[in-house]
């Protein structure tokens, strides 16, 4: 009986956004309006179901508007609405999660890189600039504001700290890989 | 819905142009006519077709088929290729399964002429350059294909670049067929060989082309 009922709302929504869809490429304002409403809903109810509390969420919810919006050309009103939907909105979160995860590897090969390396990376792109940085303790946020920020080698920085160069390279490993441990719980929250 | 939602959804729906729904039938045909018809005229323009191909198709049997199912090949090629730009839920591998084979079973019938060639074997018509008119022609209906996939929305570039290159390089090579020699060995090497590379071409500019969504 339940199932019956339920096959009969997935029906009705079925070709409810069919049609909207049909009216939207026609060029009809106020039904596009009425099924990106409601297809936001349904990303986000399916965003939660599969990866739970996203802090990246609503991002995911608009990029996926966005990339119905974009695709909507290529709606065919003979064929099923969900499987096309559902195949733009899986892709869409795969890719922003993707790019999250990108992020993390970055600083994660960035806290493993030597000296060297890490002087030619431009780290200020990938920094969330003060934000991040206002959780580092001082001696890591020096290390890595006068590495990164100011383009001083460790040699340089150690000099004017004052103190040795392992030390100037160990706490610059540190403050990465807190940076690195805060982009995680931010990007991808369990 | 959060406030940014909904003035997210009123800004991408303000103004909204209609647009037209797009149809892989009608494409694929509009790309097939187009195709044909292109490596027709410039196969003519650069050599002669050889003289007997209307008797060949009425008297081998064996022929008629073959080049029946080189046709039924690059139907279902570029088919599948602008199905492939369309969201779709259903499986890479039941997708690329059938055109495929298609081309297996095409492949098939010339390896079967090795032992029992559908014409006697001849050098009558033989094209000096066909190995690279075969390749140069299908560049032009490859890159055709490759804008219009782009237009849509692939998922899959390598696979729909892949399956555009191998549809482009199967005309010119079905073509040839009838304009150069018939022999199997030398249509396996120098029309299907050439013809079926553009599909390793069609991936990688599918790759690089495709992927810009």
């Amino acid at each position: 009986m339940i199932s019956s009922k339920q096959d009969a709302l997935w029906e009705k929504d079925e070709l409810r956004w069919s049609a909207l869809m049909k009216q939207s490429q026609a060029g009809d304002a106020s039904a596009y309006n009425q099924l990106l409403s409601e297809l936001g809903s349904v990303i986000e109810t399916y965003l939660r179901a599969n990866f739970g509390q996203l802090t990246v969420l609503e991002d995911c919810v608009q990029e996926s508007l966005m990339a119905l919006h974009r695709a909507r050309h290529t709606f065919d009103s003979k064929r099923a609405f969900r499987p096309w939907f559902f195949t733009i909105i899986h892709h869409k979160t795969i890719d922003v999660l993707r790019r999250g995860e990108t992020i993390n590897r970055q600083i994660s090969s960035l806290a493993e890189l030597d000296h060297n390396d890490i002087d030619q990376v431009d780290l200020d792109r990938m920094i969330d600039g003060e934000r991040l940085m206002g959780n580092l303790s001082q001696d890591q946020r020096e290390a890595i504001t006068l590495t990164k920020y100011h383009g001083m080698t460790t040699n340089e920085a150690a000099q004017l700290l004052g103190i040795k160069e392992s030390a100037v390279k160990a706490r610059l490993r540190r403050g990465l890989k807190t940076l690195q441990k805060q982009w995680k719980q931010e990007w991808v929250e369990s | 819905m959060t406030v940014d939602r909904k003035q997210f959804i009123d800004e991408l729906t303000m103004d909204i142009a209609p647009v037209t729904s797009v149809d892989t039938r009608q494409s694929a045909l509009f790309w097939l006519g187009g195709a044909f018809t292109f490596v027709a005229i410039v196969a003519l323009l650069t050599g002669p077709y050889r003289t007997d191909i209307g008797h060949d198709l009425l008297f081998s049997i064996q022929f008629l088929v073959e080049s029946l199912v080189g046709l039924a090949s690059v139907i279902l090629l570029i088919y599948a290729a602008f199905e492939f730009a369309i969201p779709s839920s259903k499986s890479i591998t039941r997708r690329l399964f059938l055109p495929l084979l298609g081309v297996s079973i095409w492949v098939g019938f010339y390896l079967l002429g090795l032992v029992h060639p559908a014409l006697e074997p001849s050098m009558a018509g033989k094209r000096e350059f066909c190995y690279y008119e075969t390749f140069v022609f299908s560049l032009p209906l490859m890159l055709a294909g490759l804008f219009w996939a782009r237009k849509q929305w692939p998922l899959y570039p390598m696979s729909t670049g892949l399956l555009i290159g191998l549809a482009s390089g199967s005309v010119p090579a079905l073509i040839m067929q009838f304009a150069c020699m018939y022999d199997p060995q030398h249509i396996l090497t120098d029309h299907i060989l050439p013809g079926l590379s553009v599909g390793v071409v069609g991936a990688v500019l599918g790759f690089v082309m495709l992927r810009t969504r």
